[in-house]
């Protein structure tokens, strides 16, 4: 297994000559995450002809590629497995739900595989209108039980306005794709961890449906958070994310976090990118750098991949606001963690996608960390 | 934020260092303090976000906590007016002690209790307020030791001394986990009155405040323990009133419950203050006698005179709303033996010893005797027998003729009741005794009527029948509508009726008065029977509607050798014929009765030498001859 890291920008093309990047046909898959404010349509295409690979990636609230954020437009990892397959699928949600979308790419998975050993699943989604949680439970729902899916939700950095998905030269809106790796020599590992804290009262989720908040303790949930972001409220709905939801049943032991996708001034609604059901409670949460750091390298810790032969760092945008210039210290923290030699690719995303305590799941305000390595059989 | 690209703490430290921007030209250098002075921005944003969210946070939880607060405390202040409801509107005394035993409140009802005013007496120690009325009694110590060691006391009943008295208090003290405790108080004052009342009630007959049957044998068997350790004798007279039913029946039992009331002071004035007067039931009332000698003469001579006294004392006529009433005692009397004896024997022999002396007529005392148990038994045997033969031929009529003493002519036939019993013929007295005694005399009696009238349609002429009542089958309910009845059925002539009454006692009755002008206005003649006999009374004469008077046979018998008997009788038959009453002369039994009789006055006769008594048939035949 071999992977190579590569940027674009319009201005210095190709960091190096794709067609030198070792690759075989049905056993490569390219990852591409690109800023949306910068047409990168010319150079994905370069890429999916010069390399036999599956391209796979999404628009981002900023690039991660090494211990740098935003060294260019466009960063690619392009990773070829020894003896491993590589199948992809992408699909357009095309109004169905996100649940229904998540299973029609579960089933074609499935069905490339041929019963092959599907060692794990990588799935990018469009980040503005697609319910995370539900994206993988319709995953889940169509492959073998125990496989890991991770992943994350694509972003369009501070604005909310457009997100993009890339699959093998092509790129659409409101689209899901994932690809899989087949083959028993080759391991995922995982870790996801946030690095938030609550804080105020706890409150009630008084009105909602879905994904969609209305109301916390009988008041407008938009109004709330005005209040809390002040003089920021302009930069809504980005500045939500400074003050994450977590949300909990009854009974749950703990809360899940749920990041904002948009706002609704007319409803005075928000939109989450995960459910947040009516009667659950909740809590506004706050991070600092410190704990953010603390929180990736806690990610990276959990892997348990050593040494790592690709590692894909998914961080949440809210994250990247609150870091702002020093968003590289938690990439830092992380390689710190996995070895500074670690070939690692990322984004900061609008939603991360991740095993967490045995159960695949969508995360917000995480940094999730997938690491990808395959043992060479002995001869 | 700042005009400049710059961030001021930039610019400011720039400054101190000498730099100017103009100075910075160098693209990395400029770079890098770009880069320094995003960092100072975005720490701004944060902190003025961090200070904004966390000052909003402390101010909602702050409000928070205000609410809950104020929630907490209206929820406290509910709960302080409910219990203060509930203390204040407790039907039992309650009173907050402090650990120290200071009293820290008080209900209204522990105020009342104890007579105590409540803003005076807080803070006060229990035990100033607290005080028994046995200076002895260790209750407010113990409950001074209950309140010091947080246990839980109770005192049932206690007696108290408060400011207006003193009254039975039950305490029950329960301590409280913070430190001293709750007193409850209750007055048990009139409970306990209640009690001694039910106790009072349960030994006693309610009408007259005497001791009832169940307080009597107690006494009994204190007696009887007395007379064997002291040697004496007791003796039990057993009392019923004769006649009592007839003025509960006539004056109503109102009426009859003064009469009672009456006849019990009256029975304790007559006796001595050693004995002992008990009400066993309606209108028999028993007397213990102790210390009695065992001298059999000498405690009967003492008995009776106490019993005599009694009669005497019952005998005087009860005044009840105005109205005389007359009733009589009948005693009967037993003592003690040397063998043991229990209350029951004696209750039964005095019993035994009354029925005896109720046979010898109203007024009358007996003394037990073992030969009673048989007169008793035979007399039950009787009774027996008189219910078997009601309805059969065994009782049947005789009927003597009553002849004009001018001539022989028949006016009419007496009808006189017999029984054939198996054993033989019962005299007429003994069984209307028994019947009248076991309640049969009033269907007896309206068995034999019905015969009678049968037999007067069957004489001819005018002739007339006379028949016997008793003052109790007069006075009987609805006996006029019966005999109305009767003559109805009968077809008789009440015109040729005669009704005989017995002179007695009962006769002072002023309803039977009434009954018999009733008789007398449907026709019917009332004749006096035995006139002159026993209980002899000349205003019979003036207050009864009589029509007749038979005078008693005793006068024939005695007359003859007696200047004061005939006198007597002259006497009477002088004022019968004064107020118009014509007089039948009883018990002739040979010429010269009847010469005397004639002499006398008497138009009318009755005895063996008229004519004796004979079965209907035979009546019927001497009628034919005589009419």
């Amino acid at each position: 297994m071999h992977t190579s890291l590569a940027t674009w920008s319009p201005h210095e093309g190709w960091s190096k000559d794709l067609r030198t990047v070792p690759a075989r046909p049905g056993s490569t898959v390219a990852l591409a995450f690109s800023d949306p404010t910068v047409d990168t349509s010319e150079a994905l295409q370069q890429l999916r002809a010069q390399v036999p690979a599956t391209v796979i990636g999404c628009s981002t609230a900023g690039q991660i590629l090494g211990p740098r954020v935003d060294p260019a437009p466009l960063v690619v990892a392009i990773t070829a497995f020894d003896t491993a397959r590589v199948v992809g699928a992408c699909t357009p949600a095309g109004g169905r739900t996100a649940e229904d979308v998540g299973a029609v790419v579960g089933r074609e998975l499935t069905s490339a595989a041929h019963g092959e050993h599907i060692a794990g699943v990588m799935v990018f989604a469009g980040g503005l209108t697609i319910n995370g949680s539900a994206l993988v439970n319709g995953l889940l729902r169509h492959l073998p039980p125990g496989t890991p899916v991770s992943g994350g939700l694509a972003a369009d950095g501070p604005r909310f306005e457009r997100t993009w998905v890339h699959f093998d030269g092509h790129t659409g809106e409101d689209c899901v794709a994932a690809f899989a790796v087949l083959g028993q020599a080759v391991s995922f590992g995982h870790g996801s961890q946030g690095g938030w804290d609550g804080f105020g009262p706890r409150r009630t989720i008084t009105a909602s449906e879905g994904n969609v908040l209305y109301e916390l303790d009988g008041q407008p949930a938009l109004a709330l958070y005005k209040q809390y972001l002040g003089d920021r409220a302009d930069e809504l709905p980005s500045a939500a994310l400074l003050f994450p939801l977590t949300v909990w049943s009854e009974n749950a032991s703990s809360g899940l976090v749920r990041t904002v996708l948009s706002v609704d001034e007319q409803t005075q609604s928000m939109t989450f990118a995960g459910d947040v059901p009516q009667g659950w409670s909740a809590r506004l949460m706050w991070t600092s750098l410190e704990r953010l750091t603390e929180g990736a390298t806690e990610a990276a810790q959990a892997c348990h991949d050593d040494p790592a032969q690709l590692a894909v760092a998914v961080s949440c945008v809210g994250r990247r606001l609150v870091m702002g210039a020093r968003a590289e210290e938690e990439v830092e923290a992380v390689l710190d963690v996995l070895g500074r030699s670690a070939p690692m690719i990322g984004f900061y995303s609008y939603g991360e996608i991740a095993p967490k305590d045995g159960l695949c799941s969508l995360h917000n305000q995480t940094m999730t960390i997938t690491t990808i390595s395959e043992q060479i059989p002995a001869p | 934020m700042n005009a400049s690209p710059w961030h001021r703490t930039l610019l400011r430290q720039m400054a101190r260092t000498g730099l100017i921007p103009d100075d910075v030209t160098d693209e990395r250098f400029a770079a890098l303090l770009q880069r320094v002075s995003l960092s100072y921005d975005d720490a701004d944003k944060q902190r003025y976000l961090h200070d904004r969210a966390f000052s909003l946070a402390s101010q909602e939880m702050q409000d928070l906590y205000d609410r809950l607060q104020e929630a907490s405390q209206s929820e406290a202040t509910v709960q302080r007016d409910r219990l203060k409801a509930v203390f204040d509107t407790a039907a039992t005394g309650l009173i907050v002690l402090e650990d120290n035993g200071q009293i820290f409140d008080l209900n209204p009802v522990a105020e009342m209790i104890l007579g105590l005013d409540h803003d005076t007496q807080v803070a006060e120690p229990i035990g100033s307020v607290l005080v028994t009325a046995d200076p002895e009694d260790p209750s407010t110590v113990d409950l001074q030791h209950a309140i010091a060691t947080g246990e839980n006391w109770r005192c049932s009943d206690v007696l108290l001394m408060t400011r207006t008295g003193t009254l039975s208090a039950s305490l029950l003290f329960r301590p409280m986990a913070s430190g001293g405790g709750v007193l409850a108080i209750e007055d048990i004052t009139e409970r306990k009155k209640a009690q001694a009342e039910l106790i009072w009630r349960a030994n006693h007959d309610s009408l007259t405040g005497l001791q009832n049957r169940a307080s009597l044998v107690d006494q009994i068997n204190r007696g009887l323990q007395r007379a064997r350790r002291y040697g004496t004798s007791v003796a039990v007279l057993f009392i019923d009133l004769d006649r009592f039913k007839r003025v509960n029946d006539t004056l109503g039992h109102a009426a009859g419950d003064v009469l009672l009331v009456e006849c019990a002071r009256r029975i304790g004035s007559a006796i001595r203050e050693v004995d002992t007067i008990a009400r066993i039931g309606g209108d028999e009332f028993v007397v213990l006698c102790e210390n009695l000698t065992t001298d059999s003469a000498a405690r009967e001579r003492d008995t009776r005179e106490i019993a005599t006294r009694i009669i005497k004392a019952v005998d005087e006529p009860f005044m009840l709303d105005g109205t005389p009433a007359y009733v009589e005692a009948s005693i009967g009397i037993t003592f003690s033996q040397g063998s043991p004896v229990g209350p029951d024997t004696l209750l039964r022999d005095a019993d035994i010893a009354l029925y005896e002396a109720k046979q010898s007529g109203g007024s009358a005392l007996a003394f037990y005797d073992d030969s009673m148990i048989d007169r008793m038994q035979y007399a039950l045997e009787l009774e027996r027998q008189l219910r078997r033969a009601l309805p059969t031929d065994e009782l049947w009529m005789a009927y003597q003729p009553i002849l004009a003493l001018d001539g022989d002519n028949v006016i009419g036939y007496e009808a006189l009741a017999r029984w054939n019993s198996p054993q033989g013929p019962i005299g007429p007295e003994e069984f209307i005794a028994t019947a009248e005694t076991a309640g049969l005399l009033n269907d007896l009696g309206r068995r034999l009527i019905r015969r009678s009238l049968h037999f007067l349609n069957d004489l001819p002429g005018d002739l007339r029948l006379f028949i016997n009542m008793s003052p109790s089958q007069i006075a009987a309910d609805g006996i006029i509508e019966w005999f109305d009845e009767a003559l109805e059925d009968t077809g008789a002539d009440p015109r040729r009726l005669v009704i005989e009454i017995t002179e007695t006692a009962a006769l002072a009755d002023f309803r039977i008065g009434q009954r018999l002008a009733e008789f007398q206005s449907r026709g019917i003649a009332i004749a006096l029977d035995d006139f002159g006999s026993g209980h002899s009374s000349l205003s019979s004469l003036r207050t009864l509607p009589l029509n007749l008077i038979k005078l008693d046979r005793s006068f024939l018998n005695s007359t003859v050798d007696d200047p004061r008997a005939e006198s007597l009788a002259r006497m009477l038959c002088d004022l019968g014929h004064a107020l118009g009453i014509s007089i039948i002369a009883e018990g002739i039994e040979d010429d010269d009765q009847r010469r005397f009789a004639q002499d006398m006055g008497c138009q009318y006769g009755q005895g063996i030498l008229l004519g004796p008594p004979t079965t209907a048939d035979q009546a019927l035949e001497h009628a034919a001859r005589h009419v």
